[in-house]
Order: structure tokens, then C-alpha cells, then sequence
């Protein structure tokens, strides 16, 4: 006989699968034929998957309710929506795709240790799922859409700029909405851009104590020079290099005036002069303070 | 198939190869209760397929796949992993080894299934079904699902191996042929 197995059975000679352990197994045999087949983790994944994905809607879905259908308005046939809803366009970031795909995977893992019986791994698939889409959903902002200057007003708790601001003009030029407003000495300027339903909140620009910047909107050739309270310009002069535009102001309030420009330019070579009632010229705005959009 | 014509069957190859099976177990997880219980569950596994064999030799195929392969679960499982823990912690309080294992280790046979207890599972694996349960090599490498040339050389290395950790305790044993 092998040495190995004369060994073997020699030190484990005592050892017998004995009558007792003949009559256990009929037992489990009985048992096991008993058994129904077992619809506890089917049921239990299909609820706890249930739960998940209601849970991911209701993340997802949070807040929309603000929002309202969309109209048409003005000439210009661009539908305007308001309210606010999610902004779902972070999800398309490297990071957050990571996140979703780690999420299917776990997701996958813990239905196979479910099936397994891998509680402890289940309960921990679970928190990192949670984990992860609570993290993501954290990031998942809102796109504010706005049609009117009280709404733009309304839109302004969304920046960070203080409490209690002075609403000073709106203007709208195709596609941007563009909202100015003030805090005593600080002025702020919002952009609206049209994404298909509406103004959506795109952009904040905030100024320096008692000064601003012009803003060019390069893709429709248009040029928003924002004015101080109380000023003294009587006439704006904008010197582009290649044509020089002179634009009335009507009043000394603060607001908006737009200039359209008959072509794309440089705006290292863009100049705003301001003529005073007093008939002095000054660079009100030169390169270094025009925002190109 | 009978539900007695089962029963009948599975006595028979209880009797005939449940003691092996008990014993082979038992090389893997080191605690006759656990043994006998994955011994149970293997035949319970084989009542259930009962129907698919018709010859001896896939029977004892079968029984043999299937213990290894529970013990290779237990092996894994939590519950084995908790246990080698508590152990490992009850050793290190106690600092005093079973003296029992002391008196069985003054065998040279028990020195011998000690060093295979030691294997690791892979090697064990081809070593108890080659010299043990008897199967061919090329039965083997059917069962493990590797194929021959890897079972010829587990199969060197663990008699190899189980050379060496007897030399090193004094005995000569698992030459390399």
C-alpha cells in the first residue's frame, strides 16, 4: 500500500464516518428536499435594488418641481423657461463617471454576494454605493433660468455677493440676458445664456469698489458697458482700432448700454472713452477691464 | 430513480468511501466536526445528481471533486478565517502547544501526515488524490480541471516539499522520484 495513504489511515484510523453522521446526512437530504426553492434573496435584491433606484430618481428629481413649462416670448422666439432644475451636465466630469460605473459594478457585486450569502460584503457594497452617489449627488447643482428682472433678482442668492442688492438695469440681446445690480459700493453683473429653454445662470462677474467691466460678447459682435450711478458721461466713444462708435447716454442712472459691433475684434485694441458734461474725455474702460464672453 | 433505490445507494457509498472522505477533509481543515459536516454536505451534493452516474469510478470521481472543493470553500469562508484568528490569539495567551500533538508527533507516520497537513492546498490537492485516493493522473488533472503537466508537477514538488519538511525534522521521506 502507498506509504502516504498507510498514513494517513493509520493515524486517522480512529476516525469513521460513523452511523450517526449516516443518519444526519438523510436528515439534511430530507431537509433540503423539503425546502422550497429559496425566494427570500430574490425577493430581497429586487427590494433593496427598488429602493436604490427610487432613491437615485428622487436624488436626481429633487427640486425640479420649481420648474414650469416653457413659452415662447418676444420676437425673438426664444423659449424661455423659468425656476431652477438640476444640472445633470457634472455627471459627464471623469471623476463622476467614475463614480456612476464604480456604482453598477458594486451594485452587480452586492446582488452576486446577496445570492452568495456574503452578507457582511453586501451591507459594505451598500455604504460605498451610498457613499458615492450621496457624494454625487452632493455635486449635482441647479441650472437657475430666469424671465424677468424680479426672477434675475431672485437669482442673484445663488452667487456669493451679499443680502439686499439694488436691481439697476437688464438688458437682453439675443441669446444673453444680462442682469447689473449693486450692494453699496460693489456692483455685480450677471450672465444669462439661452441653452435652448431658456436664460440659464452662466455667469457672475463681480467689481472692485466703485468700478466695473465692460463685457464683449464675441459671438454676436456686441460690446455691454455698464455705467455707475450718478455719473457725468454724456457720450461713450469706443475705439476698436478699425471703426470708432459714438453712443449717446440718456441719463446718469446706473445701467447697461449696448454697443454692436459690425464685426469679431481685438479687444487688446478696444478703447471706451467718456465724453463728461463738462466736454473732458477719459478711458473709462481699456483692455485689462473688458470681459470677452 | 426509487426514492429506496437512492436511499440504497447513497448507504452504500457512505460506507464505502465515507471514511476516506472523512479522513481527506480532515487534512484540509484540521477539525473533525467541520469534516464530518462538509463529508455530510458532499453527500447530500452527490443524492441530489445521484441520477447522472452510472459507473463506479464517476461516482468516486464525483465524491472526491466534490469534498475538495467544499473544503476549499470552508477554507475561504469567514467563519474558517474567524476561527484560524481566535486560534492564533488563544496560542499567543496560552504559549503551550497541545500536548497531545506532541505524543503524535513521536510517530513517524504522524510526522508524515503532519508535513502533508502543512501543504498548501494546491499541493495537497494532487497529493492525496494521486497517493491516497489512488486516482491516475490523468484522472486528476480531469478532477482539478489543470492540465497533466501541471498535475505532474504539483504532484513532484509536493512530495518534494513533504521530503523536506520531514528532513528537517530529523527524517528521510518523499524523495523525488
Amino acid at each position: 500500500m502507498d506509504q502516504i495513504r498507510n498514513a494517513i489511515n493509520q493515524i486517522y484510523k480512529e476516525s469513521k464516518f460513523s452511523h450517526d453522521s449516516h443518519v444526519k446526512t438523510f436528515q439534511k437530504i430530507n431537509q433540503s428536499t423539503k425546502k422550497r426553492k429559496p425566494l427570500t434573496p430574490i425577493i430581497l435584491t429586487v427590494v433593496v435594488s427598488g429602493c436604490l433606484l427610487i432613491g437615485l430618481y428622487m436624488i436626481l428629481l429633487q427640486n425640479d418641481i420649481h420648474s414650469t413649462m416653457s413659452t415662447l416670448v418676444d420676437s425673438n422666439f426664444y423659449p424661455e423657461t423659468t425656476g431652477k432644475v438640476k444640472d445633470y451636465s457634472v455627471l459627464t466630469r471623469p471623476w463622476m463617471v467614475v463614480g456612476l460605473v464604480s456604482s453598477v459594478f458594486l451594485f452587480i457585486f452586492a446582488i452576486l454576494a446577496f445570492m452568495k450569502k456574503w452578507f457582511w460584503r453586501v451591507l459594505l457594497c451598500i455604504v460605498i454605493i451610498i457613499a458615492i452617489l450621496g457624494n454625487m449627488s452632493e455635486r449635482i447643482g441647479y441650472r437657475v433660468y430666469v424671465q424677468n428682472e424680479a426672477e434675475i433678482q431672485n437669482a442673484i442668492k445663488w452667487i456669493p455677493f451679499p443680502d439686499g442688492v439694488k436691481m439697476n438695469d437688464t438688458i437682453t440681446i439675443g441669446h444673453y440676458r444680462i442682469g447689473y445690480f449693486s450692494k453699496d459700493s460693489l456692483q455685480g453683473i450677471l450672465i444669462f445664456k439661452h441653452d435652448g429653454k431658456g436664460y440659464v445662470m452662466d455667469q457672475f462677474i463681480q467689481s472692485e469698489l466703485d468700478t466695473m467691466v465692460s463685457v464683449y460678447l464675441k459671438d454676436i459682435h456686441n460690446l455691454v458697458i455698464p455705467l455707475l450711478n450718478n455719473h457725468n458721461i454724456e457720450k461713450l466713444i469706443i475705439d476698436t482700432g478699425a471703426e470708432r462708435i459714438e453712443k449717446t447716454v440718456d441719463s446718469n442712472n446706473s445701467q447697461l448700454i449696448s454697443v454692436p459691433l459690425n464685426s469679431e475684434i481685438a479687444t487688446s485694441q478696444l478703447l471706451i472713452h467718456a465724453l463728461d458734461n463738462e466736454g473732458n474725455t477719459s478711458i473709462l474702460y481699456n483692455d485689462s477691464r473688458i470681459f470677452t464672453y | 430513480m426509487l426514492k429506496e433505490q437512492k436511499d440504497a445507494h447513497l448507504s452504500s457509498a457512505m460506507t464505502m468511501y465515507g471514511d476516506y472522505l472523512l479522513r481527506v477533509c480532515f487534512t484540509y481543515v484540521q477539525d473533525w466536526t467541520v469534516a464530518e459536516d462538509l463529508v455530510q454536505d458532499t453527500f447530500v451534493k452527490y443524492y441530489e445528481k445521484m441520477e447522472q452516474f452510472r459507473e463506479e469510478s464517476s461516482v468516486k470521481t464525483y465524491l472526491y471533486r466534490i469534498a475538495i472543493n467544499n473544503c476549499h470553500s470552508y477554507l475561504s469562508s469567514w467563519r474558517y478565517k474567524k476561527i484560524q484568528v481566535i486560534d492564533y490569539w488563544n496560542k499567543l495567551k496560552s504559549h503551550s502547544n497541545n500536548p497531545e500533538r506532541e505524543v503524535v508527533l513521536g510517530e513517524t507516520d504522524a510526522l508524515l501526515v503532519a508535513s502533508i497537513e502543512k501543504l498548501p492546498t494546491k499541493y495537497k490537492d494532487v497529493l492525496l488524490l494521486f497517493h491516497f485516493a489512488e486516482f491516475s493522473l490523468k484522472d486528476i488533472a480531469v478532477l482539478l480541471k489543470l492540465p497533466e503537466n501541471t498535475v505532474k508537477t504539483r504532484l513532484r514538488r509536493a512530495r518534494h516539499m513533504v521530503g523536506i519538511t520531514l528532513l528537517e525534522e530529523g527524517f528521510e521521506y518523499g524523495s523525488n522520484s
